[in-house]
């Protein structure tokens, strides 16, 4: 590997060697730094974990072959009523999660609402022959088909 | 568990690598390195294909991933005591142009992994869920396959935003490890994560020693490591990087395979590992395409081996797209007649090109000064291997122009991560030509009034 020190542009070579070593290494400490920075500011930005934790007391009670309702004051047209959906979709897999304006909405006996503020949590799911079951917090609330006849 | 489980297909993979490459001429851990990292990407994705397609024959979760790794385990096993006497052996690579100061590349090769790989775990414990896609396409539909009984949700046409019509192969192996552990916890996808960017590089790296030499394998890592979208994707959990993977194990394999004059087996494993790509993203099935193309153009009747070895996963995945797998619209007439979306994908792949790196730690700038200072020598070989990875980028602007998708949210969410799965082949390619030894004529020839003096004996005489 000494053959290329007598080539012509061997003192470039061991320049650019240098030069791009160098700069590697910078760059792999810059990211280190970046990575760690984020890993501090945004660990979970979109509430994934949180929402697995809160939704997990009520999972037991729910069949894992049944579809669960989700509403909410956050259009699911826009990045944040999208996260909250597929957050909640990820807490209750393997049940699948389906909007209210679906056919298969109409079986739901279970339902997530995810708010955007505090509020009478009751009125909302009155309107849509639901109970209030739980105040999951963090603005989460679940619910239950009002049964035929009650 | 969820640990080992990864480790049982990579050990389960082992054989079938250890069958089907060619044996290379280069120092015992550097060939090592090579047959392990391969033997991790192809188990994985051997594992998991076959664990899908019990599942879908009906077998339970549990008796699917162990099922999966007994059969891939023993018929790997029955291969290698049959082939290892008959390996083939690859011819030894061109000696490479010397790299001064190799050592110093070797130093940086070495700080940059630390660092990578300081970066990943850190995200990793720290953003456990990994990014939008990890928990809202893979892991969510894994959690639907690892379910006795209710695998088909993953496929749901009720299934909203998760993209149910993506195909499965790294929901699967997550499923799979999480099926052997018995429990749902997120340490799985992370080990499969923080393995496969390992696997990558060291594929990635390990390749070029065996063809250039550990000196320019080094100086190779250390670009690759200037990449900053695989600093986001590994720790992300995305299946970009296990896709990389797959891909670049697939194009070393045919490289290996055309070393020992276009070696049957190795042939078959390259064609294998590109179907498995084709079942781990769509993007996977462009390139598997589009290195059929150069394979049966260069290896000619051989590529039927090729053929051969994607045939089982292919076949899969095809089944899959026709069988299960709801329909979706990937693009659209509206969108190819409108050409500002053209431009616009033009100018955000772009963009995305220039954000690989952070200025001056650029994969491009490195690659242009040491082409500037080394001048490879003319004709680059070998050229095939660049064709997928620049035919891929060309279908994934097509893709960008024709999809019904908002454009503006298409590139800012999988630009970089398209690059992604393209530059470990392209900085192969490149690394291969720098490496490349100057041919006798063109050595620097001393002064002449050395020449006079080293005249041979009998020249001087006359």
């Amino acid at each position: 590997m000494s053959a290329g020190i007598s080539h012509p542009r061997a003192w470039w070579r061991k320049v650019t060697v240098v030069v791009l070593a160098s700069v590697a290494v910078y760059n792999a400490l810059i990211q280190f730094g970046l990575s760690d920075r984020f890993s501090s500011l945004r660990a979970d930005p979109f509430n994934v974990m949180e929402m697995q934790s809160r939704v997990s007391p009520i999972l037991d009670r729910i069949p894992p072959t049944e579809r669960v309702g989700f509403f909410s004051d956050v259009p699911l047209s826009g990045s944040a009523g999208r996260a909250a959906f597929l957050a909640a979709q990820h807490a209750f897999a393997p049940r699948i999660l389906v909007r209210e304006d679906v056919p298969a909405a109409k079986q739901a006996r279970y339902w997530l609402a995810v708010f955007s503020k505090e509020q009478d949590y009751v009125t909302p799911g009155t309107q849509r022959g639901l109970v209030m079951e739980r105040d999951l917090g963090a603005y989460l609330i679940f619910y239950r088909r009002r049964e035929a006849g009650r | 568990m969820n640990v080992l489980s990864w480790l049982a297909a990579g050990a389960a993979g082992w054989f079938w690598v250890q069958a089907l490459l060619p044996r290379v001429t280069a120092p015992a851990w550097i060939r090592h390195t090579l047959a392990a990292s391969v033997a991790l990407i192809f188990g994985t994705g051997a594992t998991a294909s076959l664990f899908f397609a019990l599942l879908w024959a009906g077998a339970s979760p549990t008796a699917a991933a162990w099922t999966s790794d007994a059969l891939i385990l023993a018929s790997g096993a029955a291969v290698w005591l049959l082939r290892r006497r008959r390996a083939t052996e690859s011819a030894p690579a061109n000696p490479a142009r010397p790299v001064p100061l190799a050592w110093l590349g070797a130093v940086a090769a070495a700080v940059c992994t630390l660092a990578f790989f300081a970066g990943v775990y850190v995200v990793l414990t720290a953003s456990p869920q990994g990014d939008w896609d990890a928990w809202a396409v893979w892991n969510v539909r894994a959690r639907f396959l690892a379910h006795e009984g209710l695998w088909r949700n993953a496929v749901s046409p009720e299934l909203a935003f998760s993209h149910p019509e993506s195909p499965l192969l790294w929901s699967a192996a997550v499923a799979r490890a999480w099926s052997e552990s018995g429990a749902i916890a997120q340490a799985a996808p992370q080990a499969g994560s923080l393995l496969a960017s390992l696997a990558l590089l060291l594929l990635f790296a390990s390749a070029i020693a065996v063809r250039a030499g550990w000196q320019w394998a080094a100086l190779a890592a250390s670009a690759l490591l200037m990449t900053t979208s695989l600093w986001r994707s590994a720790p992300g959990q995305l299946a970009d990087v296990p896709l990389a993977a797959m891909m670049l194990a697939s194009v070393v394999s045919a490289l290996l395979s055309q070393q020992a004059v276009w070696s049957a087996p190795a042939l078959a494993l390259s064609g294998a590992l590109a179907s498995m790509a084709a079942f781990t993203k769509n993007e996977g099935l462009a390139f598997l395409v589009f290195l059929a193309i150069p394979i049966a153009t260069v290896a000619r009747l051989r590529a039927l081996w090729w053929f051969a070895g994607a045939g089982p996963v292919l076949m899969l995945s095809l089944a899959f797209r026709f069988l299960l797998a709801p329909d979706a619209q990937m693009v659209s007439g509206e969108s190819f007649r409108q050409l500002s979306r053209l431009w616009t994908a033009l100018q955000g792949m772009g963009t995305e090109f220039w954000k690989l790196g952070d200025f001056p730690a650029h994969p491009l700038l490195f690659i242009a000064l040491l082409f500037f200072v080394f001048r490879p020598t003319r004709p680059w070989r070998p050229l095939w291997p660049v064709l997928p990875p620049a035919l891929l980028l060309v279908a994934d602007i097509v893709f960008l122009w024709g999809s019904p998708e908002d454009q503006a949210n298409l590139l800012r969410s999988a630009g970089d991560r398209l690059w992604l799965q393209a530059m470990p082949m392209l900085l192969l390619c490149a690394f291969l030509w720098l490496a490349q030894a100057e041919p006798e004529s063109t050595k620097q020839q001393p002064p002449p009034e050395e020449r006079r003096k080293t005249k041979p004996a009998s020249v001087a005489k006359r």
